[in-house]
């Protein structure tokens, strides 16, 4: 199983919410470059890199410092948020992005995700953010009709190879992950689930590596110290 | 001075990143002369082949970088700076045929075969088995593991090339070395500290210490 560490930007800043409230968060750094590197340092393999002002549509959004994230890094980055069209797509992908995750563009527009599919394979992730089991949209403040398996079955269908499941209630509350949630959505599906939201320990951890979880997004634990990143990629 | 080849295919920052890290001088250039001066030369590449290939081309820096290989200077060549370097790609254009490569070794890059389950590109980490002794793994485990981007994998017609193969649904050419002319499918500039020795490995080659 692969641990990512999050770094998750909101203006310009390395920042973590509870449950997806953008009114409730807290700053970690200054420097999403430099918190990607000590990551890094850690010994991690991968990076999980979101744009908060992007998954929300205010216009502006941090690519440029992903790009900075991208090439200080000799490892490989995915990353998402505010991801709409093929345009933001070609861009992401093209400042070396290892996959590029499609969140509230893949409920609204399915299309995109199929041209996605088509032209770029696996290097499209979509994620699935639930709230008591519906996806959740626009940065996690709406939802939508469906649960997170049936559209975790629909993308399925349409070619995509990875998901991110991630349960709102559990994020950024160090209260351990939604395990049932996360071995239905793994039971449900032959596409690779990673999986996101609550993880506080390295138990949590080796429960989900238990489950056959293809990844996990480690957050806020890690920025608290709840979790020491180095410990965890050794034993994991 | 290492020269990392630049022909608008992808971002190559990283790979100067990882160079420098690794205690070279990198240039990026486009310049047939800083290249063919160089110590030893890079030629990234990520994208499609055609492209990749078309743009290479259209900058006559393919027959820069045969020029290279054929003076014996250091080189490595990484991903689509690998595949190229055979004679053709099975990526299908938009008439379906074949694209042509540079040509210095003879063999094929070929499509992992669909309906195998396989998820195309491979993305991630995978090891490497290796097929002999290459300099460019001192230093490493049996099996390192480094990062792959791709959806088509390097078959070479002549194996006494082959330095490391790996597996992803069939056993495919992960590292050709010959002399002091390497090339790798893998990413070593994202292939963290693994990537970091095999780098600094290339580089003694270079240097010679």
């Amino acid at each position: 199983m692969i641990i990512y560490p999050a770094v998750d930007i909101r203006d310009g800043k390395c920042v973590r919410l509870r449950q997806g409230s953008y009114s409730d968060m807290t700053v970690y750094g200054d420097d999403p470059v430099e918190m990607a590197l000590r990551w890094r340092e850690a010994g991690s393999h991968f990076l999980h890199v979101v744009d908060l002002d992007g998954a929300r549509g205010q216009g502006k959004n941090n690519r440029d410092i992903i790009g900075r994230i991208i090439e200080a890094l000799d490892i490989p980055v995915q990353t998402g948020g505010g991801i709409r069209t093929m345009e933001d797509i070609d861009e992401v992908l093209s400042l070396g992005a290892a996959r590029v995750i499609l969140g509230t563009s893949a409920v609204k527009n399915p299309g995109l995700v199929d041209q996605a599919v088509s032209r770029y394979g696996s290097r499209i992730a979509v994620g699935i953010d639930a709230k008591n089991g519906l996806v959740a949209i626009e940065g996690w403040e709406r939802t939508s009709p469906y649960t997170a398996v049936e559209f975790a079955r629909h993308m399925e269908k349409m070619g995509v190879e990875t998901i991110i499941y991630t349960d709102i209630a559990k994020d950024g509350m160090l209260t351990g992950p939604n395990f049932e949630a996360m071995d239905e959505m793994q039971r449900s599906v032959s596409m690779s689930v990673i999986a996101s939201g609550g993880i506080s320990s390295i138990n949590d951890l080796v429960r989900l590596k238990k489950i056959g979880m293809a990844g996990a997004i480690v957050g806020k634990a890690i920025y608290t110290g709840a979790i020491d990143l180095k410990e965890a990629l050794e034993k994991v | 001075m290492i020269a990392i080849v630049d022909y608008n295919a992808g971002n190559i920052r990283s790979v100067q990143r990882a160079f420098e890290y690794a205690g070279a001088d990198c240039l990026i250039t486009s310049s047939p002369d800083e290249i063919l001066s160089a110590d030893g030369v890079i030629l990234p590449g990520v994208g499609a082949f055609r492209d990749c290939f078309g743009n290479l081309e259209q900058r006559g820096l393919d027959r820069v970088v045969c020029q290279c290989i054929g003076k014996g200077m250091p080189f490595l060549g990484i991903c689509l700076g690998f595949q190229m370097l055979f004679e053709y790609s099975e990526e299908n254009g938009t008439d379906g045929g074949l694209v042509k490569g540079m040509g210095v070794f003879k063999g094929a890059v070929r499509r992992f075969p669909p309906g195998m389950g396989l998820k195309v590109p491979q993305i991630g980490w995978n090891s490497l088995d290796r097929a002999r002794d290459c300099v460019l793994f001192d230093g490493l485990p049996t099996k390192p593991y480094v990062y792959f981007v791709h959806s088509y994998y390097v078959d070479a017609k002549d194996r006494s090339l082959v330095a490391a193969r790996s597996q992803y649904g069939l056993l495919f050419d992960a590292a050709i070395a010959r002399d002091r002319i390497f090339a790798v499918q893998f990413h070593p500039e994202k292939s963290g500290d693994v990537g970091i020795m095999i780098i600094k490995n290339f580089l003694k080659v270079v240097y010679g210490v």
